[in-house]
């Protein structure tokens, strides 16, 4: 029986491993424990198994070997919200239609008007229910993904690069407006990202994974004081902590090349 | 809406009317002042004229045809997406079973309607029978296409959200699958038409209900040249009419988010 309380962990991961059908090991022997509250990032080049590792947590893949643990929640997996690399919004649905989804998959069918209509003025989109996705620019449908997953209410908020594809000016203002909701609305989030400047400005936390199996190097508290602004930017401390996380990166990619 | 789009949808009414017309009065010209005789090529007035002055007995050929055609298109689409469905529920199924409806689809109508009358005998199941096996194909690959083609996302985001069978197919499967659906229907409401003209050519002889074609085939026999050009007008237009009738409910019900609608 895992301990219960104020002192567990929401999630737990014990030795967690994935290896596909092709026989390519995606993740390798990954522990690690996320408390409540806690803004975690995972980052690491590309194909060190960040992305798989997100969709173990959340169940939509299987570990081959080791456990995904909620100790916090007595073992129930908790109220997930996923923001993936895409919007991934329905084209055929109007705006507010795609933020409802979480709420008519549950069944959750009263009031869902003004539930959706306070997650879109949240995300400042509330002058755009009645559009279709297509109408909307890439950082707009950003934040719609966003709106969705506020309305499911998660306990734990999974982002998988969620702002890469999006110009550096969406970018760092959609990662405020995240910050303010994480905060607002006590979400624990685990963040998956291949930036180092990100990654040292939004989290509590950073694990550094290294390729070829997925593993995790190394991992470094980011005792930043909260909440982040972009004074935070111009700061010793911000750019001292970016270059270590920046060195424990470059470290891992070393060791790739010579392996 | 935009000038341009505005101009081109203007430009894409008028200048086919324009063609029409065009040739219509050509055809009249040389019928008229040419030196065609009239068994071989009726004028467009003389076929217009038959129209009218044989509208009862071609107006009772046009509804036998018409409802064919329908017939044929609506168990096609109950039949063609029923079994998407299945294919759609079973890979085992749909590898074991696609390649037999390919086989249905390839082989020729015209080689199989004789021998559909000789095993069934009543003319209009055959005709029937010939129009389904016609129109029922693109539906169903159209619609096990679609059924196919949601997104990867989209699916692992209901499957996070804990959909029901029920709630992915009614909100994530149909939705994603309309627009191929719609394509195969395109393809389908002509082809039924096709089917049903062809099967009646060749049970014509033994059917007490002549269709559309059995009246250009009779016309043909006893060299009324007016009657068969009106029973071909009359087929054209009812495949003219039903494709547009397609593509309006296609826009329709695509309009706003898809490509294709908007």
């Amino acid at each position: 029986m895992e301990p219960t309380g104020t002192n567990a962990p929401l999630l737990a991961l014990e030795n967690v491993s994935k290896q596909f059908a092709s026989g390519l090991v995606a993740i390798e022997d990954v522990s690690l424990s996320v408390a409540p509250g806690e803004f975690l990032s995972l980052l690491g080049p590309s194909g060190c198994g960040k992305s798989t590792l997100l969709r173990l947590i959340a169940g939509l893949d299987a570990p081959t070997r080791g456990a995904v643990e909620w100790p916090y929640a007595t073992n129930r997996r908790p109220p997930l919200g996923f923001v993936f690399q895409e919007p991934n919004l329905m084209p055929w649905a109007t705006v507010a239609e795609n933020v409802r989804l979480p709420l008519r998959l549950a069944g959750r069918h009263a009031q869902w008007r003004s539930v959706v209509e306070a997650a879109l003025e949240r995300v400042g989109l509330g002058a755009f229910a009645t559009n279709y996705p297509r109408e909307l620019s890439g950082g707009m449908k950003m934040r719609v993904s966003l709106a969705r997953a506020i309305v499911s209410q998660p306990q734990l908020l999974l982002l998988d690069e969620p702002f890469a594809a999006l110009d550096e000016i969406t970018r760092t203002a959609l990662n405020h407006d995240l910050l303010t909701l994480a905060a607002e609305q006590r979400w624990t989030i685990i963040f998956v990202t291949h930036s180092v400047y990100e990654s040292v400005f939004l989290s509590d936390r950073v694990a550094v994974m290294s390729p070829r199996p997925g593993r995790i190097a190394t991992q470094l508290a980011i005792d930043l004081p909260q909440p982040r602004t972009d004074t935070l930017r111009l700061t010793s401390e911000y750019a001292q902590l970016c270059g270590r996380v920046s060195n424990e990166l470059q470290r891992v990619m070393e060791k790739e090349q010579v392996a | 809406m935009n000038p341009t789009n505005n101009n081109s949808n203007w430009l894409s009414t008028v200048a086919p009317l324009a063609v029409g017309v065009l040739v219509l009065a050509g055809w009249e010209a040389a019928c008229r002042f040419g030196d065609i005789p009239a068994f071989l090529l009726p004028a467009p007035s003389a076929i217009a004229r038959t129209l009218f002055t044989e509208r009862a007995a071609l107006a009772s050929a046009w509804l036998v045809t018409v409802r064919t055609m329908l017939a044929a298109l609506a168990i096609a689409i109950i039949g063609g997406v029923a079994l998407a469905a299945v294919f759609a529920s079973s890979r085992w199924l749909e590898l074991s079973l696609f390649p037999y409806a390919v086989v249905l689809q390839v082989t020729p109508l015209l080689a199989l309607a004789p021998l559909l009358l000789v095993w069934i005998g009543t003319p209009w199941i055959v005709t029937l029978l010939c129009a389904l096996i016609v129109a029922f194909f693109p539906i169903l690959s159209g619609t096990t296409l679609g059924l196919r083609s949601s997104a990867p996302g989209l699916r692992d985001l209901f499957t996070l959200y804990g959909a029901t069978r029920w709630q992915r197919l009614r909100l994530l499967l149909v939705p994603s699958a309309l627009p191929y659906f719609l394509a195969g229907l395109k393809v389908a409401v002509n082809l039924s038409l096709v089917g049903a003209v062809v099967a009646e050519f060749v049970t014509g002889a033994a059917t007490e209900a002549p269709g559309l074609a059995t009246l250009v085939f009779e016309g043909q026999f006893r060299s009324d040249a007016d009657r068969t050009f009106a029973a071909l007008a009359l087929i054209s237009g009812t495949g003219i009419a039903s494709y547009f009738a397609v593509h309006a409910l296609s826009r329709h019900l695509l309009a706003g988010w898809h490509e294709s609608g908007v």
